[in-house]
């Protein structure tokens, strides 16, 4: 730094300005040492420089915001009503609440809006409200029972119409043999199973060639057969499988009077047989076979002696057939139900289920139908 | 939620569920309706209802059922607003609450139940913003709306007094 007369006023504003550094402030002081008639100059400089005013605003007061506005204040007092109000927050509010009466006067205010708890309100009737799942169980099986009762209802209507079709039917002529007698022994039948009763018809037909041998006998056989044998032509008309309970259930009603006296026919001259037939039986040769033969007709007198013959205990005669073949579905069964070792309840549900069986057309042992539901049978 | 729980959810929300919905139709026998069809809809969908959210599951259908109600029936008896203001000097809790119940009346049926499940049930903007399916800003504006609404109805009727 080169200082001298020619440019010291520059050098002077500068450091009256403050721009020199320390070294050149130094330069500028020892170059005024050197002349001290410029240090008047200088002070001139000096005096140039404004002095620092103190001056503070006065209405600095009135140009300041408040710390919370009032939108902020009342949406904070909303909060705080609905206890939704930040803890720091909550804080500040409720110590401005204690400072400010205006503001306590709107907090107040805003209590007022708030809905008191305590109010009770009772529903009324609270039992229509409660549920219970058992009430749906209860439901169901009432409609189980209520379905239950009306297939038995059915089945019970099926049978008791059953029962009435059949009441009246008598009991047919039959001739019973307790063992079959053996191939070489004339007897009136041969049955193929134990306790069978003979019954005129197709068998009839065998009776009267085994018997024909026997005048007597043959004469009595050929009645009886051939009363039989009307009736079985009556019964049998049909000629197919259909059961034959179910043929006379429908053949009753109109062949009934002239049935009747072709049966009370047969009876009387059963009995009449019977008596013969008790009369030249041999009580002590009860052989084990136990072959029946009639004997004689109309007091004609006989003498068998290798034949037994046994007094029929029945004073109802009674008529059964029975086919030869054993796949044939023509099998007849009239039988003295005082006499038939099963129960009647049982009998009664076999005919239902035979009955049922048959009309409903289906295989034993697969499904039942009832009454248009179909049952699965184990 | 077993049958059990929902016979115990009857005996604890009924009164509430009631006095929320009657607040709302002021109208017993609808009030009473609206009940039993949101707890039948309960009944209905329990299987997949957790009984500690119960309550509010409760009052979700109910104010929706309330709010399908009275766009169907509108239903809603404002009373006149000066109707019934030939009050006595005696008792001013019961006026005050009357007046505030008026108040309640001149609001929007969303506003009420908000200020309703707020106070009654005291419920936060987030639990009421579920039930009425509104967002949590939207509950906190409408409900701000309703409580200025209910103090400037206050502030006017005591004016008129």
């Amino acid at each position: 730094m080169n200082i001298n007369l020619d440019n010291y006023e520059s050098f002077f504003l500068l450091y009256v300005d403050n721009e020199l550094s320390a070294a050149e402030r130094k330069s500028v002081e020892e170059f005024l040492g050197n002349y001290p008639y410029l240090q008047q100059e200088m002070d001139l400089f000096k005096e140039t420089v404004l002095p620092v005013e103190e001056n503070s605003f006065a209405f600095k007061a009135g140009l300041l915001k408040p710390v919370m506005p009032e939108e902020l204040l009342q949406e904070n007092l909303l909060l705080h009503l609905d206890n939704e109000l930040a803890g720091e927050q909550k804080h500040h509010l409720e110590n401005l609440l204690l400072k400010d009466d205006k503001l306590q006067k709107e907090w107040a205010l805003l209590k007022r809006t708030k809905l008191e708890t305590n109010e009770k309100v009772v529903f009324p009737d609270k039992s229509m409200l409660y549920r219970h799942e058992r009430g749906k169980l209860v439901v169901g099986r009432f409609v189980r029972w209520a379905v239950a009762a009306a297939v038995i209802g059915a089945g019970i209507f099926v049978g008791i119409n059953f029962l009435n079709n059949n009441v009246g039917v008598p009991p047919e002529l039959t001739v019973k043999t307790d063992q079959p007698g053996p191939p070489g022994v004339p007897s009136t039948a041969e049955a193929p199973t134990n306790n069978t009763a003979v019954v005129a018809g197709t068998a009839g037909q065998n009776v009267e060639q085994s018997l024909s041998s026997t005048p007597a006998v043959a004469a009595l056989v050929k009645e009886t057969t051939h009363v039989s044998r009307n009736n079985n032509i009556q019964k049998d008309a049909p000629g197919s499988k259909q059961d034959m309970v179910t043929s006379n259930r429908q053949k009753t009603a109109i062949e009934k009077p002239v049935e009747r006296n072709q049966r009370e026919r047969m009876v009387e001259k059963t009995e009449s047989g019977t008596r013969e037939m008790a009369r030249i039986e041999k009580p002590g040769t009860n052989d084990s076979r136990n072959s029946m033969v009639v004997a004689s007709v109309k007091n004609k007198p006989v003498v068998l002696e290798d034949i037994n013959i046994q007094p029929v205990e029945n004073l109802f005669a009674r008529n059964a057939s029975f086919d030869a073949d054993e796949n044939s579905d023509d099998h007849i069964f009239m039988m003295d139900e005082d006499k038939v070792s099963r129960t009647k309840a049982a009998g009664f549900l076999k005919k239902i289920k035979r009955t049922v069986e048959r009309t409903t057309k289906i295989k034993p042992g697969n499904s039942l139908k009832i009454a248009g539901f179909e049952f699965a049978v184990k | 939620m077993t049958e059990r729980e929902y016979n115990s959810c009857v005996n604890l929300y009924a009164d509430n569920v009631y006095r929320f919905i009657l607040k709302n139709l002021r109208n017993e026998e609808d009030a009473k309706d609206v009940v039993q069809s949101a707890f039948e809809k309960l009944w209905v969908t329990r299987e997949q209802v957790v009984n500690e959210k119960s309550k509010s599951y409760l009052f979700t259908i109910a104010y929706h059922q309330m709010i399908d109600f009275i766009r169907k029936q509108k239903r809603i008896y404002l009373k006149d607003e000066f109707g019934e203001m030939a009050m006595g000097s005696g008792n001013i809790h019961h006026n005050a609450k009357r007046i505030l119940d008026e108040a309640l009346g001149k609001l929007s049926e969303t506003q009420r139940s908000l200020v309703m499940l707020k106070d009654y049930e005291g419920y936060n903007y987030a639990e009421i913003g579920e039930i009425t399916g509104l967002n949590e800003s939207q509950v906190k504006v409408y409900l701000h709306r309703a409580r200025l609404q209910l103090k400037a109805y206050i502030v006017k009727v005591e004016n008129v007094i």
